[in-house]
């Protein structure tokens, strides 16, 4: 196990550090023409039942073109879907640009199905100004880049403000302990027919917040030494982490009744009010309120607890990527829109105001907990400019945005992650549906199962 | 229709027989109401129902009264409407291009019999055998690229409509159909100078009224079932059929507004096939005894 | 006279022309993808990098995923069950409804209404009857009865029978309109011979029906089987495969390696071993019972 002290340092560096055995090497892109018409396809257009979304973003595309003549925008509301992201590059029907989560960016760029970006950004005078150790999250060890961070956010402890208080909780003083979740969890749990605590568990997101809430008990899932990762799934976080989960779910009975939920699932269960507590990425704010109708006042986000040993939090955001088979001049044309859509209301006075005014008028949430792009200086400056419209009670995050600059923020396991979290989504459901499950065992044979992926990857 | 089933008609009318049987009656009815049409009719409810009462009180009436404006959100905000003119057209295209191989095929096999049609029947045949799985993957590549054309055919209608039609099976009924058709018409028609195509205009396809329909209930049938296929070949949320389209919403929908949408993309082919049921009926059964 | 034109003169044209739909279809989108099959599942491919050649490495690869005899044990469970569940009932249904006279129509439209419904309403209108909470449809009903609740979906053990339980619903109108039609060229002499020597109903039904019904059962016993090795939409939809791997098939193995994984070399390879082995299956069925078609 490594020491507290130096997973800060790996924890920032750890997903850069990946061998990449096949790599595409970068591509001279010289000889674009910066002024040739060309037609953009740009995926995660809102769809028409979010119509205030949709309604900025043709706002946004009719605003660009004005700015760049040469460049037509054609919205798709193609979003990322880890079941058939494959088919879509195959198929060739992956829109010029649009985002990835993070923990797909590493398999992704490995794989070749998003574009090699590195002489593009070169010396870009925006992207330059990124956060090094979120533009970090774009790049493989050997420092190409694959894509541009359009948004990031540090998992946290997600919960209902009107859940606590119908429970006799105090919601400004969210847990600091797993502890004080599971007892929370059970005051929830008596007090209404609400989960006191549960996790997402499907489409790999039982193994993503189960690496979250290892880190918190001081665990990671994976251990590199020089060239050789091993898999340590069985540690003793791990186990701790789904301790608790059984123990909620079977001592306390207040996990709830469902036990196959996706992130979606999950998302529309709390803005339904049938989640207590449970731990997601703290960017869910602007999902919940502006798009799924949950009161924005009843929304807790607080810092992720941690154990005496906890180790820190995982790090999470979006990614906007390039397909591999746009002509350099359409990469070209697909970066200036994602750094005009994404990026330019931090740096533009303008655009910021444009942006938040929009985004009110739309009951969109402005001043939402994110994780800022760029110097802490950039980022409270943008939210003077903005202090106008901010519609979000900023007090009730106090604590988030206390916890950003000292939690430490860590990267996902390094190798095979996807595949690792699929076996670790098993895991968590054998927990929650079978009261007698061998938490030592699953995770010994987990491990040995793990250890072969990772081993398949690195041949 | 046969005079007598395995009951005589004389068992039928002793009393003690016929109360037994029309109690029989009575209960497996009643059984199939509630298995088969229940869930349909729970979900006619719940179409108009809150949230709240679907999942809290699901067999109470109306607690939180009619919520018509659940079709409305469902019609407009999630595109439904979009979506089932998506699957019409989709379902469209099977058809015709179903029956166009199947037709045109079965003739060729049937009646003209070229040299080669006993390889081309066998080998259309064996596809009957051989499990739809193996081919999954490979067609999807195949649709990517087309041999011989280099066409691209995902996110466009094609990429649905022509793996469709090579069903086998359509071949098959329409080919044993035509079999069975009086040799002489032909022979008579051949002698009168008349060329391959006028006697499939004139004679054949007057006669086959009835196997067009089964195939015609069958292609439309299956496609309004498709699901894994168009979710793969066709990407774009805009192109996209009901069943891909409801699935994709089920995610992040509200239920009340889920279950309106369902609602919706069942009522169609319910009182379609209410409309006409004993060509269904006829179909399906139809199907059964060329597989036995 | 050239031999093409004498070729177009006996209308070797017309007839070419009458194949040609059925022979491009076919050829494109049956045999080709086949044959591609074949060739794939030697070759590493994401069809975005360059595909190689890696020999038999996809199918060693394939039997070394754990997941593997996860996903066929439950596969195979997936088919029994439907089998246990699902193949006497439309044989039941479809001798009784073989019986009525005037609520024929009514009982055949009650049967057959399910398989009107597309299956991915119907999966996602059961998940909702499946609900586990106390409140749940089907766990009010089992309620009633002092049962319950039960988790259906989501328990390890419940999960796969829950599932097969739908399947049979959405599934068993086809079979039993099938019989029923099947029924009709039962010659009525036979049962009219049997009621001379004295012979009650459950022996007419056992002596003639059902081996009347023999080459038509045995036929969609062996579909039926093909038809649920391959399934796959029910499982996606419902569970996605949980919980614990419970409900994960052969199919959706194949789907996540190919559409997931975007290794479609891994994919086909699977896919090649599956397909082999129900063609073995239906040819080993088929002989064995071929003596047994004849009544």
């Amino acid at each position: 196990m490594l020491h507290h002290k130096n997973w800060r340092l790996a924890g920032i560096a750890m997903t850069g550090i990946i061998a990449l055995t096949a790599c595409s090497s970068g591509r001279p892109e010289a000889g674009a023409d910066p002024d040739a018409k060309v037609t953009i396809h740009v995926g995660n257009m809102p769809t028409k039942d979010n119509a205030d979304n949709l309604a900025l973003f043709n706002k946004q595309v009719a605003a660009f073109q004005k700015l760049h003549p040469n460049i037509t925008v054609v919205g798709e509301e193609t979003k990322f879907d880890p079941q058939t992201f494959a088919a879509l590059v195959a198929g060739g029907s992956m829109p010029t640009t649009m985002q990835v989560p993070y923990t797909n960016i590493q398999q992704l760029a490995l794989n070749g199905q998003v574009r090699d970006i590195t002489d593009l950004v070169k010396g870009d005078a925006v992207l330059s100004k990124l956060n090094p150790a979120v533009a970090k999250q774009t790049q493989n060890a050997e420092g190409h880049t694959f894509g541009v961070v359009s948004a990031a956010y540090t998992m946290a402890f997600i919960y209902n403000r009107a859940l606590y208080e119908k429970a006799g909780l105090d919601p400004d003083a969210p847990p600091k302990t797993w502890d004080e979740v599971r007892a929370n969890a059970r005051a929830i749990g008596r007090s209404s027919d609400a989960a006191g605590f549960t996790i997402a568990t499907t489409t790999n997101s039982g193994g993503w917040i189960l690496t979250t809430m290892a880190y918190a008990n001081g665990s990671a899932i994976q251990r590199r030494e020089g060239d050789t990762v091993t898999s340590t799934i069985d540690a003793v976080g791990v186990k701790d982490a789904l301790t608790l989960l059984h123990d909620v779910r079977w001592t306390d009975q207040a996990a709830g009744k469902n036990f196959l939920l996706s992130q979606d699932d999950m998302r529309n269960s709390i803005a339904a009010g049938r989640i207590g507590q449970t731990v997601l990425g703290a960017d869910l704010y602007r999902d919940l309120v502006g798009n799924r109708d949950m009161p924005g006042d009843d929304l807790g986000i607080a810092p992720l607890p941690q154990s005496a040993t906890g180790i820190g939090t995982l790090g999470g955001g979006d990614i906007a990527v390039v397909s591999p088979k746009a002509a350099p001049s359409e990469a070209a044309a697909a970066l200036e829109w994602v750094k005009f859509r994404y990026l330019n209301r931090f740096l533009d006075q303008r655009a910021a105001v444009e942006w938040a005014e929009t985004s009110k008028a739309g009951g969109l949430p402005v001043g939402a907990p994110e994780v800022p792009l760029f110097s802490p200086e950039i980022y409270d400056r943008y939210l003077t400019w903005v202090s106008a419209y901010v519609n979000v009670k900023r007090d009730n995050y106090r604590a988030y945005f206390d916890s950003l600059g000292k939690l430490p923020i860590l990267g996902e396991p390094p190798v095979a992650a996807q595949e690792t979290y699929a076996l670790l989504d098993a895991v968590t459901q054998q927990v929650l549906t079978k009261q007698d499950a061998d938490i030592p065992a699953a995770l010994t044979q987990a491990r040995t199962d793990a250890q072969a992926l990772i081993d398949a990857a690195a041949q | 229709m046969n005079e007598r089933g395995i009951l005589s008609s004389g068992e039928r009318r002793r009393p003690a027989t016929r109360v037994v049987f029309t109690g029989l009656i009575v209960a497996v009815l009643a059984c199939l109401a509630v298995v088969a049409a229940g869930p349909i009719l729970w979900l006619a409810k719940s179409a108009v129902s809150t949230s709240q009462d679907i999942l809290r009180d699901p067999f109470g009436w109306w607690p939180s009264g009619i919520r018509w404006d659940n079709l409305v959100r469902a019609w407009n905000g999630m595109d439904i409407g979009r979506a089932l003119a998506n699957t019409v057209w989709i379902a469209a295209g099977n058809w015709f291009f179903g029956l166009l191989v199947a037709l045109t095929g079965g003739y060729s096999l049937a009646i003209l019999r070229p040299r080669y049609a006993g390889v081309v029947s066998a080998a259309v045949m064996a596809t009957l055998f051989i499990p739809g799985v193996v081919s999954l993957v490979s067609l999807y590549l195949t649709v990517i690229d087309v041999p011989g054309v280099g066409a691209n055919l995902i996110d466009s209608y094609w990429a649905v409509w022509l793996p469709a039609a090579a069903h086998a099976f359509n071949v098959l009924l329409v080919k044993n159909f035509f079999a069975e058709l009086p040799k002489e018409v032909f022979e008579a028609a051949k002698v009168d100078g008349a060329n391959s195509f006028e006697v499939f205009r004139r004679i054949v396809l007057p006669m086959s009224r009835p196997i067009i329909a089964v195939v015609s209930l069958l292609t439309l049938v299956s496609a309004w079932k498709e699901f894994l296929w168009p979710l793969l070949v066709l990407p774009s949320p805009d192109l996209q059929p009901l069943s891909v389209v409801l699935y994709k919403i089920s995610a992040t929908a509200e239920t009340s507004t889920l279950v309106a949408a369902m609602f919706i993309a069942v009522i169609l082919p319910l009182v379609f096939f209410l409309l006409f049921q004993k060509q269904f009926l006829r179909s399906a059964g139809r199907a059964g005894a060329v597989k036995g | 006279m050239p031999p093409l034109s004498r070729w177009t003169q006996r209308g070797g044209l017309g007839k070419l022309l009458f194949t040609a739909p059925m022979l491009i279809v076919f050829g494109l989108f049956s045999w080709w993808p086949i044959l591609r099959s074949l060739v794939l599942s030697f070759q590493r491919t994401n069809l975005v990098t360059d595909p190689t050649w890696v020999g038999l490495r996809n199918f060693s690869r394939v039997l070394a995923d754990p997941l593997l005899a996860t996903a066929a044990w439950n596969t195979v469970w997936f088919t029994v069950l439907a089998l246990v569940v699902g193949f006497p009932v439309p044989v039941l249904l479809a001798v009784f409804i073989g019986e009525l006279r005037r609520t024929r129509t009514i009982a055949s439209v009650l049967v057959y209404v399910p398989i009107i419904i597309p299956p991915v309403v119907a999966v996602l209108l059961w998940k909702q009857l499946y609900d586990p909470s106390e409140h749940g449809l089907l766990n009010t009903v089992a309620g009633w009865a002092g049962l319950g609740p039960f988790p259906w979906l989501q328990s390890a053990e419940t999960a796969m029978p829950s599932i097969v339980v739908q399947a049979t619903w959405a599934g068993f109108g086809t079979t039993t309109i099938i019989y029923v039609a099947a029924l009709m060229s039962v010659p009525p002499e036979l049962y009219e011979a049997a009621e001379l020597d004295g012979a009650g109903v459950l022996r007419r039904v056992w002596h003639i029906t059902l081996p009347q019904l023999r080459p038509v059962i045995l036929l969609m016993l062996i579909l039926q089987v093909i038809g649920t090795f391959q399934v796959f939409t029910e499982p996606y939809v419902m569970t996605g495969g949980g919980p614990d791997n419970s409900t994960v098939t052969l199919l959706m193995l194949i789907f996540k390696y190919a559409f997931v994984a975007g290794d479609f070399g891994k994919a086909t390879a699977l896919s090649l071993m599956l397909a082999v082995f129900l063609t073995a299956l239906s040819a080993v069925y088929l002989r064995a019972t071929r003596g047994w078609k004849r009544s």
